[in-house]
């Protein structure tokens, strides 16, 4: 059915009230960190997946819980260790008996189908694991003894990782990191804050998430994101700040040809552009400014720049890396 | 009944108000490119002009063609260069904070569906209430004050030397420097000359002849400043006092002093007492009495502009220039040099019989 203006116009303010509605319900069981939350529900709206870096302790699981819980969707938590194994986190087939008396296999579902995944500590799980969320995150489907099985919609992965202990982890490849739509890490709290987080947990007093909405919801919210436009200065600011991320490239910054070893890849724009139609809509606008994108730059780039030698002995961090690429290619204004 | 459109008047009426919006900002824009770059190119044109006028290569007209020709080139530079509606477009937005509304609604224009529709509108909206005016004001900048001061200065420099003391700078230049130059002064004034007739001839215009008395009168004026000149370190009689010390510091030649108090009087006697003569007694009194005082009144004669009489005398160098003479005087002796440079004078001087220097 072809859509009326007044059709966007309506999903436009649907969306903009489900994610201030999120928005506030996070903000009750997750203090502070706005922009965490906001990015966090930008990825999500887009359907990516996010890889959340923080402490232990910080909020990440109760975070993406209780995104799922404000929205009235399913959500699974898988606890990655050396001895998950690929078919604990796809489901397998199992030999079971029908009613009629006969045996056969059927699919028992594993954790990552759910609209809403958290992979705790992903860098725990052995390689072999880890390749097994590759096809759930990039395809959205689960191949089990050759049979395909989708995953449904709203699909999200959450997967976080501990960037201190890193004791007997397996850190995740280049090409499965390019599969998460932002890298978003989860600051110490503020004093402030912290005094926040102790009045709210250590009462007797439980916080009740109010659930609205539902995958529906999701799913049409999703569609209207898709069809924001994208103005020509937002696509020549998305092109080259990619450019700018190579350090043989032309637009290439100093800091990104001393730093830096491989530069961003063409899903990085992807992510960049898709959130900044997401953060136009919220805008009220129906069309990507190149303002939007820069300012999604960081946690789209923050996880597909490779750093070389260099970087890594001077501890240039990849967020100064992009601040450079954004300043270079004409700063957030 | 056929089934009404989605997508009709409003993106269309929408599109359409910002396509004619971004027009006509371009459309200002090229008129204040053009306004400043003619503002530039023309006053250029007329100072590169009075430049070749006043060099004596290029004829009077020069600085009015040049100053249409840049003009013209400007505007046709302008109108050449004029941004692209996209550009444009992009111009808006960043001038009035639109978050690339402007540039979006442009490029979805010929689109269809409802975001297109939407842009448009969101656009046309912002648009609305805007004047191109005052978005892009007629800011002039620097530049066409730079160019339209060079190009009066450049036309007033000729006009002031004709009309004021044309031979005051480089007779100052050469009176200070010992008035010992005399080919280079007789060639400048050829060329000064040479000019003046060229001029007229050059421009299509009859030339004037210059009266062969005026002719005379001025040769008679430079010949009895040349032999009026101070005379330089190496034209000085051996016999001559060295130069003592004026109270400004600047070195008197004592024996110029009854130069100057005999001289001045009578070279304005003999110039007739034009503006132009004494300039020209002032800078050489100035030379004679304190070397390297530039211009008239540092060197005691304030030279006089047209027939006003000069200035009375003020500097030190004089007073004690006209104190020795007086002594001098009052002693009787004269120096036998000074003698001379007195009979040089007055055979300087024109004799109306002949028209040159005479004997007395």
């Amino acid at each position: 059915m072809m859509q009326t203006p007044a059709d966007i116009e309506a999903q436009a303010a649907i969306f903009r009230e489900v994610f201030e509605h999120l928005r506030d319900e996070i903000g009750r069981v997750f203090v502070g960190q706005r922009s965490l939350v906001d990015h966090l529900l930008l990825c999500f709206f887009c359907q990516g997946h996010a890889l959340i870096e923080g402490a232990p302790g910080l909020g990440k699981t109760v975070l993406v819980r209780t995104l799922g819980e404000a929205l009235n969707l399913s959500f699974s938590r898988i606890q990655c260790t050396p001895d998950l194994m690929p078919a604990d986190v796809t489901g397998t087939n199992l030999l079971a008996e029908t009613p009629q008396g006969l045996r056969e296999f059927s699919f028992r579902r594993g954790p990552i189908f759910a609209n809403v995944v958290l992979a705790d500590e992903i860098n725990r799980a052995t390689p072999r694991t880890q390749a097994a969320f590759l096809e759930a995150l990039q395809e959205r489907h689960v191949t089990v003894f050759g049979v395909t099985h989708p995953i449904e919609e709203p699909f999200a992965v959450f997967a976080t990782q501990n960037p201190i202990e890193m004791e007997g982890t397996y850190p995740l490849p280049e090409a499965q990191l390019d599969r998460f739509f932002f890298k978003l890490t989860v600051q110490t709290p503020s004093v402030a804050d912290l005094a926040e987080i102790l009045a709210r947990t250590t009462g007797t007093g439980a916080v009740r998430i109010a659930a609205r909405h539902g995958a529906a919801t999701v799913r049409a919210m999703t569609d209207v994101i898709k069809q924001v436009a994208v103005s020509p200065p937002a696509l020549d600011r998305v092109l080259r700040i990619i450019s700018a991320t190579h350090p043989g490239a032309e637009e290439a910054p100093p800091i990104v040809r001393k730093y830096v070893q491989y530069g961003a890849s063409p899903r990085a724009a992807q992510a960049m552009i898709l959130a900044g139609k997401a953060m136009a809509l919220l805008d009220g606008r129906y069309h990507v400014a190149a303002e939007d994108v820069a300012q999604v730059a960081l946690p789209a780039l923050n996880h597909r720049i490779i750093r070389n030698f260099h970087g890594e002995m001077e501890q240039v961090s990849t967020g100064a890396i992009v601040e450079g690429i954004v300043a270079a290619t004409g700063g957030n204004g | 009944m056929p089934a009404r459109s989605p997508f009709e008047s409003p993106r269309d009426a929408a599109a359409a108000d910002v396509l004619r919006l971004v027009v006509a900002a371009r459309r200002r824009l090229r008129t204040v490119a053009t306004v400043r770059l003619v503002a530039i190119a023309a006053p250029a044109g007329v100072a590169a002009g009075a430049v070749l006028v006043t060099a004596g290569w290029a004829p009077a007209e020069t600085p009015r063609v040049l100053g249409v020709l840049g003009a013209i080139a400007a505007a046709a530079w302008a109108a050449v260069r004029t941004p692209s509606l996209a550009v444009v477009a992009r111009m808006l937005d960043a001038r009035l904070g639109l978050r690339d509304r402007v540039a979006a609604a442009l490029q979805l224009q010929f689109a269809d569906g409802p975001i297109a529709a939407l842009v448009a509108r969101d656009a046309a909206a912002r648009l609305a209430s805007v004047r191109m005016t005052t978005v892009f004001p007629l800011a002039m900048g620097r530049m066409p004050a730079v160019a339209i001061a060079l190009a009066v200065a450049s036309m007033a420099w000729p006009t002031s030397s004709r009309v004021g003391t044309p031979e005051a700078a480089p007779r100052t230049a050469s009176s200070d420097s010992g008035g010992t130059d005399d080919a280079s002064s007789r060639t400048r004034r050829d060329s000064r000359r040479a000019a003046t007739t060229a001029e007229p001839r050059a421009s299509g215009r009859p030339a004037t002849p210059q009266p062969a008395e005026s002719r005379a009168a001025d040769d008679r004026r430079d010949t009895t400043r040349e032999a009026f000149a101070p005379a330089a370190a190496s034209d000085r009689p051996q016999d001559a006092p060295p130069p003592v010390a004026s109270p400004r510091g600047a070195p008197v030649n004592t024996a110029g002093t009854s130069q100057q108090t005999a001289a001045a009087p009578a070279a304005a006697a003999a110039t007739g007492r034009t503006g132009r003569s004494g300039a020209g007694a002032g800078s050489t009194a100035s030379g004679g009495l304190t070397a390297g005082a530039g211009g008239a009144a540092p060197g005691g004669v304030l030279a006089s502009r047209g027939s006003e009489p000069a200035a009375p005398v003020v500097s030190g160098s004089f007073r004690v220039a006209r104190a020795n003479a007086e002594a001098a005087l009052a002693r009787d002796v004269i120096p036998p040099d000074y003698r001379d440079h007195v009979r040089a004078y007055f055979r300087a001087l024109p004799t109306p019989s002949t028209g040159a220097g005479g004997t007395r």
